[in-house]
């Protein structure tokens, strides 16, 4: 069975250089998947990169012949030319903030919950588990369908129960923040059961002894949950959270369901933005360069975030 | 892997090959199949399907595909897949398409009115079976790339236990809103997206090409009738809001006693009111103004991939969708505005108030340009209807995009 491993923590096996008869089964039955992926994945990726230094219109559709533009469609949206009508730097700013705090709330709900849910003697845990998957089993549209008409202004759940308090609720998406709240609330809604899901899973994983060792050594709650349960929990947590951060961040649906943008646009993330110089403008070419600052953000993130938690978690060793 | 296991599948493998050979076979062998391509659903639906019928009763020679596909994934689709060389033979959908698929060159030409123009499905004589307006509102330059199925215009519907008769005049009308007694609810819902709102906008003064085709959105009759509209939306008994399943809501629970909406809701009216619903036209401006509201227009669109066999087949159809008996037929069965001049609806029917908003409506061009028109006008009416803003300062703004906008379009060619 050694033979079927190329590689370990010694390095390279020894022979593991010649391919084994395994492993070109392997690959061949990937072959498949691969060439699907290619032609589903790949092709469209490089093709938009083309796009994105073309002036794509309409136009080019049939004929696919486009000028090449070079960065202009870069330095036009970072430059917020004028037939663009909105600031880049705002956007991105705005949806910065509408991730960190998204993931924030996503992480915290879903370990909080976790943890409740792994309680020893905790009766009925399977159906508070079904009722909490729940938000992520609907589709996206039609939650976010459904929040925009719970917080619609005269008939609206959310205003209905304020009422019913003695509150007068506001007119949600008529000013920034209470539209921000409406818009946050919805998605740590959608959000927090895939956290939870993955802090459950990560809790089953860590062994019991380190708890027990951890109170030996006096630990209290708040010990344990950040020597033992916050480090065991690192290794399912950090893919989740860059997931969800990327997910949060081209989270089109809330955005474009919920606040429609509004009031007057301050609610648009860059991946709305980006649909909106598509359709109507047909702007093809810059909306592909919007796509790929979106890309190279997402990834610049990404590569921060993993040395940043690779750093502490080294720290912590 | 057992050598056992290959010949199932090997066998497997043949039978599909087989059947799919004889599929291509009996296609082949079979008489052309014309596809259309379309987004009808409910009575739309029913009514397609008979009149499809029909045309195969009479046309022994083809076979009629008809598809249906969700709205908002038609165009995309079609766009897609006739790019690629392929798609159907006849796209259902609106008018302002047309414009954007011939800039793609994804349709094929349907009348050419160039002198000497040669290349068309129909003659430009073939036009003159349809209004001037529904022609003028299909021309791309000297050519028309759809062939009018119906017509679309907004009209006010009521609710007769809430209000016997529309009044003649805004004024009137608002007064009258202000006056009902509606438990919960409003005596008119307005919706201020500027398709609904253009009635007014454009029979008030308010333009959006000028008469040399230049945009001109800034104007001081738009700028009048933009504070007119910002004025009405604070007037008691009055719900304006831009979110248009909250206004069809209230009107189909008996919470509004009136709305303005096109005859797409006419079905879902009936339903919900039965014989309490009403329709009036759109009340005339306090100086006497018509309303403009938009005519759009749904049409068949044939593809530019069909080769010149497809398109004889589509060209019948197109026709015989026109006829009389058919128009007639949508009419009845799916509550279509007959396209072509002179069919005469029935004299109970609500569609015929419609009619008679049509003439005084302006056409919704399948220009391009049109499409830039309107984020940038939405954004001025929330300006200024929900935010208070000042009038000009929106207006100017919305022009100021739109233009630049066009430019870049235009620098992109």
């Amino acid at each position: 069975m050694a033979a079927q491993y190329t590689t370990g923590p010694l390095g390279p096996l020894p022979g593991a250089e010649k391919r084994s008869p395994t492993e070109a089964l392997a690959y061949r039955f990937i072959l498949p998947a691969a060439l699907v992926m290619g032609v589903i994945t790949v092709y469209p990726l490089l093709y938009g990169i083309w796009m994105a230094f073309t002036n794509f219109g309409p136009q080019h559709i049939r004929h696919q012949n486009p000028r090449f533009v070079g960065l202009q469609n870069f330095v036009d949206i970072v430059t917020q030319a004028q037939y663009l009508d909105f600031s880049f730097m705002r956007i991105l700013g705005f949806n910065l903030l509408w991730t960190v705090i998204n993931v924030a709330f996503h992480v915290a709900l879903g370990v909080g919950l976790a943890m409740l849910l792994n309680l020893d003697g905790m009766r009925g845990k399977r159906v508070y588990r079904a009722l909490l998957i729940l938000p992520w089993a609907v589709p996206t549209y039609v939650t976010s369908l459904t929040w925009r008409n719970m917080f619609d202004y005269d008939y609206g759940a959310v205003n209905l129960l304020l009422k019913g308090w003695g509150v007068v609720g506001p007119d949600w998406f008529k000013s920034f923040w209470t539209a921000f709240g409406a818009v946050l609330t919805t998605n740590i809604w959608l959000g927090f059961p895939f956290m939870m899901m993955v802090a459950a899973a990560g809790l089953i994983a860590i062994p019991r002894d380190y708890y027990e060792a951890a109170a030996l050594d006096g630990a209290g709650r708040w010990g344990r949950f950040v020597n033992v349960t916050l480090p065991g929990l690192r290794p399912t947590m950090i893919p989740a959270i860059i997931l969800g951060f990327v997910w949060t961040f081209n989270q089109f649906n809330v955005l474009y369901f919920v606040s429609r943008g509004d009031p007057l646009g301050q609610t648009e993330i860059l991946i709305t933005q980006a649909y909106k110089l598509v359709d109507p403008m047909g702007l093809y070419g810059v909306a592909s360069a919007f796509a790929l600052i979106i890309f190279f953000i997402l990834l610049g993130f990404t590569v921060v975030q993993l040395r940043v938690l690779k750093a502490v978690g080294e720290g912590a060793r | 892997m057992q050598p056992g296991m290959r010949t199932p599948v090997a066998r497997k493998f043949a039978k599909i090959l087989v059947v799919a050979a004889l599929t291509a076979c009996s296609t082949a062998d079979g008489p052309p199949t014309l596809t259309v391509w379309h987004a009808w659903g409910g009575a739309e639906l029913t009514t397609l399907k008979a009149l499809v019928r029909r045309f195969q009763d009479q046309r022994k020679d083809v076979k009629v595909l008809a598809l249906q596909i969700p709205h908002d994934k038609l165009l995309d689709k079609y766009i897609r897949s006739s790019a690629a060389n392929g798609g159907p033979d006849i796209l259902i959908g609106d008018n302002d398409w047309s414009g954007s698929l011939a800039e793609s060159e994804l349709l094929a030409s349907v009348f050419d009115f160039a002198p000497g123009a040669t290349g068309s499905l129909f003659p430009p004589s073939a036009a003159e079976a349809f209004p001037p307006g529904v022609m003028h509102a299909l021309r791309v330059g000297e050519k028309v790339y759809a062939w009018p199925e119906s017509v679309e215009t907004v009209v006010v519907y009521h609710n007769r236990n809430l209000l016997a008769e529309v009044p003649s005049t805004v004024p009137a009308l608002l007064d009258a809103a202000a006056k009902l007694r509606v438990p919960d609810g409003y005596g008119l819902v307005f919706n201020t997206s500027f398709y609904f709102f253009a009635g007014y906008f454009l029979g008030g003064g308010g333009t959006v090409f000028g008469p040399d085709n230049r945009l001109a959105l800034d104007t001081p009759g738009g700028r009048r009738m933009l504070g007119w509209l910002g004025a009405i939306t604070r007037a008691p008994g009055v719900l304006a809001t831009n979110d248009y399943g909250k206004a069809d809501s209230l009107y189909k629970q008996g919470k509004a006693a009136m709305i303005v909406n096109g005859p797409w809701a006419l079905a879902d009216y009936k339903t919900a009111l039965g014989p309490a619903l009403g329709v009036a036209p759109l009340p005339r401006l306090a100086d006497g103004a018509a309303p403009a509201p938009w005519i759009g227009v749904k049409c068949l669109m044939v593809n530019a991939n069909a080769s010149a066999a497809q398109r004889k087949l589509a060209r019948a159809f197109l026709a015989y969708m026109a006829e009389p008996a058919q128009q007639l037929a949508l009419a009845e069965g799916a509550g279509h505005i007959p396209a072509r001049s002179g069919v005469e609806l029935p004299a109970d029917s609500p569609l015929r108030v419609f009619q008679a908003q049509v003439r005084t409506g302006t056409p919704k061009s399948a220009d391009p340009r049109l499409k830039l028109v309107w984020a940038p006008l939405d954004r001025a009416i929330q300006e200024v209807t929900v935010h208070g803003k000042d009038v000009g300062a929106s207006l100017d703004r919305a022009q100021r995009t739109v233009d630049a906008q066009l430019a870049a379009v235009e620098a992109n060619r």
